[in-house]
């Protein structure tokens, strides 16, 4: 599979020796559009990876799959570009920054013959561990879910080279809560199968001042959030989302969930398990068990997209969750806005009827089709 | 093996009374004065005196744990000449009226969480000790579990700064005894669960955080039946005065009784800390054991009660916590009862 890296700013500089690493994986190059404010980093990304740096229209006739890599507000723009040129997608997180923009992915994927997923953790041991669970029956039916996502600083430069890319709207669409939400939103989707009916949340986004001493408030967006959830079926879920000075794991990033099931319960972290290391100089290191957990969801996500391609199934994350989960942090941010309001998230406005008759078997991650 | 001398252990040992011993008396005769006094038997300084309950079988039975303690159902009997400090251990609706009334009558009060179920009451009940000048401690257990007391040093010690974010998980698989004809499945009595039991949560973070809620967003849940009139889980968003926020979830759903599930996670500006159960030895057994982290949270809470008593420890409840744990709570059962978010204030 020939992988084309469009626009390489924020994660591109982990994936492309991640992907290159896989086999049967070459990436051709790096892309970006004439007008791009990111060029430069494409450009830079192009020269320090050693791959050939390629207008969008070039690469794009060259490659099979299109791995969107860009600021979170051009996500969908040139996603849709790939879909109209009849490539394969996958779309950085979050795939889209507002319902308006996933919907126009979800339309632009049903008229392609290119399949489209974005970058999320389904794949990670622990929560695909925890789906297992769930699927085989033995915690009963899921009643509750309590997910956390925290980041350990970086904004500094240690993991995000540019802080605008997370704390300018124009660029990310939002704060923390855009960046992470994408995360638990897909998480839950996919470990209880149904929809999200109502949001509330608080966050420290304008008028509130942020929590941390960090770039946010700059911006007016928030570095934490708080959300309550209520799913189909009466089944509830919290959702914490923040970027803390310190973290509360060993990883740059941190997760846990907790779900909560009429006849037992399930809980996965994502550091764990790990086997703890101390030396004779009194440092400590854990070692996640089979490696990080982000490296083992990511490198399953590009070989099990490339057999999705190869053998024509439907890919673990679609168009539809890619909508719901978009449609998850679009109302947290807006209740967040109104004071903890409760928000209903947007649902696909009617379309081209073809639009429908493909959602019956796209939802794998969140609907009910069987997997 | 000759045993080393240890000072003052033939002391510690000894747990015959003593005339100036406090003497409690306990109005209440149910599941938790029952732990009240196992733990009062094991807290040198205080003797059971008397029990009061309005079945007469069950102040007998109680009062029968302990040695010369008598027994009546007037409640008056609980605040008498006979008595130093009363423990109100009765359903949530009369711990206000139970509470003035000894106060007023001078004796100490331990009360029972929730200390009311308004805040006009709580502020009665607050204004009876400032005016007796009695102690009154509220039994908010949960900042005395081992792991909360460890968390709340290091809080103080500034290992992680000013604490900005809390995410409290508490999981338990316990089922309110009675049927349906328990006092936890009537609001009138308790207040509803997101009051009565969301005060725990509600109170640890108002203590932790040094701070007040000012607004909050429960959710509830209802795992054992659909029809249940109060949940048995939720979950409460809170934003504090100063803004920190906070995700509580509460859950009675773990399906083994008796077992749990705990973390707390607090982000400060210059550090984390974070606690899960799941993180310690846990033994398995027929009859589950408690985790560690949360043992012998009722007799720290006694020895703490006894201390206030003996006039070296102020009541680690100080009246604005319960007054801002409760209003909370209060305030969280209406956002649950009418899905949407609260002001604090709305309920003051
Ligand atoms: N601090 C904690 O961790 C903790 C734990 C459990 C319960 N509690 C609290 O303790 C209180 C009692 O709970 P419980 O589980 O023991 O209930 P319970 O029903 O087992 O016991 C209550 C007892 O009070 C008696 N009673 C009620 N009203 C009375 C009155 N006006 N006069 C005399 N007797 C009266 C009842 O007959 C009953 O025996 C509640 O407020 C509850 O919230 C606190």
């Amino acid at each position: 599979m020939r992988i084309l890296i469009a626009s390489g700013v924020r994660h591109a500089r982990d994936y492309v020796p991640l992907l290159r690493s896989l086999p049967g994986i070459e990436v051709i190059g790096c892309a970006d559009t004439a007008d791009s404010p990111f060029r430069d980093d494409s450009a830079a990304l192009a020269a320090a990876t050693g791959i050939p740096f390629l207008d969008l229209e070039q690469g794009l006739a060259s490659c099979d799959i299109a791995l969107v890599c860009s600021e979170p507000t051009r996500h969908a723009d040139l996603a849709v570009t790939a879909l109209e040129a009849g490539r394969h997608v996958i779309v950085d997180k979050p795939a889209a920054t507002t319902t308006r923009d996933a919907q126009r992915l979800w339309e632009a994927a049903d008229r392609s013959r290119g399949l489209l997923t974005a970058v999320h953790r389904l794949h990670s041991p622990q929560i695909a561990r925890a789906r297992r669970t769930v699927d085989s029956g033995a915690i009963g039916l899921p009643l509750a879910v309590d997910a956390e996502w925290l980041a350990a600083g970086g904004l500094d430069g240690a993991t995000v080279e540019r802080p605008e890319l997370v704390c300018d709207p124009a660029l990310s669409g939002g704060g923390e809560l855009m960046n992470f939400g994408w995360y638990p939103a897909l998480a839950i989707r996919y470990l209880t199968g149904l929809e999200v009916e109502e949001v509330v949340a608080f966050s420290s986004a304008a008028p509130h001042a942020p929590l941390f001493d960090g770039p946010h408030g700059a911006y007016g967006v928030e570095d934490a959030a708080v959300i309550s959830l209520r799913l189909g079926n009466g089944v509830v879920a919290t959702v914490t989302v923040a970027r803390t000075p310190a973290g509360v794991g060993p990883a740059p990033v941190s997760s846990s969930l907790r779900v909560l099931g009429s006849h037992g319960h399930v809980l996965a972290d994502e550091d764990a398990p790990a086997v703890t290391v101390r030396t004779a100089g009194g440092d400590s290191s854990a070692h996640q068990v089979a490696g990080p957990a982000a490296t083992t969801a990511l490198r399953l996500l590009f070989t099990e997209f490339c057999d999705d391609i190869r053998y024509g199934r439907t890919p673990l994350v679609t168009a539809a969750d890619i909508h719901a989960a978009v449609a998850v942090a679009e109302a947290a941010l807006s209740s967040s806005r109104e004071g903890g309001a409760p928000v209903a998230p947007a649902v696909r406005t009617a379309g081209d009827s073809g639009a429908l008759r493909r959602r019956r078997s796209a939802p794998v991650c969140g609907g009910s089709s069987s997997r | 093996m000759n045993p080393v001398p240890v000072p003052g252990a033939q002391q510690a040992r000894d747990t015959g009374q003593r005339a100036d011993d406090h003497r409690v008396a306990v109005i209440g005769a149910g599941a938790i004065a029952r732990d009240h006094v196992t733990a009062i038997a094991g807290v040198p300084g205080l003797r059971l005196a008397h029990v009061v309950d309005r079945h007469p079988e069950r102040a007998a039975a109680l009062a029968a744990l302990a040695e010369g303690a008598t027994w009546s159902t007037d409640p008056a009997t609980a605040w008498s000449d006979a008595v130093d400090v009363t423990a109100v251990c009765t359903s949530p609706e009369s711990h206000a009226d139970l509470g003035v009334a000894a106060l007023r009558a001078g004796r100490a009060v331990l009360l029972e969480k929730p200390a009311a179920l308004s805040v006009p009451d709580t502020d009665r009940i607050l204004a009876a000790a400032k005016t007796a000048g009695r102690p009154l401690l509220v039994a908010q257990t949960a900042r005395f579990q081992p792991v909360h007391l460890e968390i709340a040093r290091s809080v103080a010690s500034g290992a992680i700064g000013t604490p900005r974010l809390a995410h409290l998980t508490w999981y338990t698989g316990h089922v309110w005894p009675g049927g349906w004809r328990g006092w936890q499945l009537d609001a009138s009595r308790s207040g509803g669960h997101v009051a009565h039991n969301g005060v725990h949560a509600l109170d640890l973070l108002t203590w932790l955080m040094d701070d007040e809620p000012v607004r909050v967003f429960a959710r509830p849940c209802r795992t054992w039946a659909p029809g249940m009139p109060t949940p048995d889980s939720f979950q409460i968003l809170v934003r504090f005065s100063r803004g920190a926020l906070a995700t509580i979830e509460l859950c009675y759903a773990l399906v083994e009784r008796g077992t749990f599930v705990r973390r707390l996670m607090l982000a400060g500006t210059t550090g984390t800390l974070h606690h899960s159960s799941e993180d310690e030895p846990r033994t398995r057994s027929a009859s589950p054991v408690a985790p560690a982290s949360t043992e012998g949270a009722m007799t720290a809470q006694t020895r703490h009660l006894r201390d206030v008593l003996d006039g070296v420890a102020a009541p680690l409840t100080a009246p604005r916590q319960v007054r801002a744990a409760l209003a909370a709570a209060l305030a969280a059962q209406l956002s649950a009862d009418e899905s949407r978010p609260v002001d604090v204030k709305e309920v003051c």
